[in-house]
């Protein structure tokens, strides 16, 4: 990796990457009022619900296990009138 | 075996009757007027969340399902983590059969306490014949975003193979609301 460059190799094994898509779901999770749901996945996976102090490995599982709520909110939000 | 659904009046819960972790899980929406916050953490591990929209004749996508749960018993710890379709896994004739009450407490944002009997398909050999009690309780976040819980008290769980049926151990849900963890 050089600099940071999100061309250079695997874009979701680069540590800035993930800590930039964790930071843009926190976000999420924010807006949509899902940070409980990513508690219950925290305590689920990690045995503890907090979700402020994860490591690079807690954070790429949680992304994935909280991607498919944050879609589903995402689509809720489209389809209400 | 034939599957049936029946549907219980939320009276039941109300008076007291039913499993114990139902009651209190009716009771927690009931107070909150189904308000989706970090007092549903206690019951985590026993609940199933799904999104509130449903195609017709399906169930709504698993966005999680806790360690204890009935159906993480039956599709293993391995099914409920990460990013895997869950629902995709579930035998789509069983997913019909159960379909209703999802529907039914999307529709009307209201709990729905069932009956279920019915064969779950697990392969072309083995078939699970099922049957549980099941709570639909549909939450709601402040910014508007909805999801559904499941609660399922397995009753009976027979697994047929070859012919022959084997009873399997039901997962002991029957706790005080301290012990939920």
């Amino acid at each position: 990796m050089h600099f940071g460059d999100p061309h250079d190799g695997h874009v979701s094994d680069l540590e800035w990457s993930l800590d930039w898509r964790f930071e843009q779901m926190l976000q999420k999770l924010k807006k949509y009022d899902l940070q409980v749901f990513a508690q219950m996945v925290a305590l689920q996976q990690f045995g503890d619900p907090d979700i402020g102090n994860l490591t690079t490995e807690k954070k790429r599982v949680l992304i994935d296990c909280c991607r498919n709520a944050i879609v589903a909110a995402m689509i809720q939000e489209t389809d209400r009138p | 075996m034939t599957n049936f659904v029946e549907t219980f009046p939320l009276a039941y819960l109300e008076g007291g009757h039913g499993d114990s972790l139902s009651i209190e899980l009716y009771r927690l929406w009931k107070r909150g007027g189904g308000g989706f916050d970090e007092r549903l953490l206690m019951f985590a591990p026993h609940l199933i969340l799904m999104d509130a929209r449903a195609e017709p004749g399906d169930s709504p996508q698993i966005l999680y399902s806790g360690d204890k749960t009935l159906a993480t018993t039956v599709f293993g710890a391995d099914w409920a983590t990460a990013d895997s379709d869950m629902r995709g896994s579930i035998n789509s004739g069983f997913r019909r059969v159960v379909s209703a009450g999802y529907h039914a407490a999307i529709e009307n944002r209201a709990p729905q306490y069932e009956l279920i009997s019915a064969e779950l398909p697990l392969s072309s050999e083995r078939v699970l014949e099922v049957r549980y009690e099941r709570l639909l309780l549909p939450w709601h976040t402040r910014s508007g975003t909805q999801q559904l819980s499941c609660y399922a008290n397995p009753i009976e769980i027979l697994l047929k193979s070859d012919g022959s049926y084997d009873s399997l151990p039901l997962p002991s849900f029957r706790r005080s609301p301290d012990r939920y963890q």
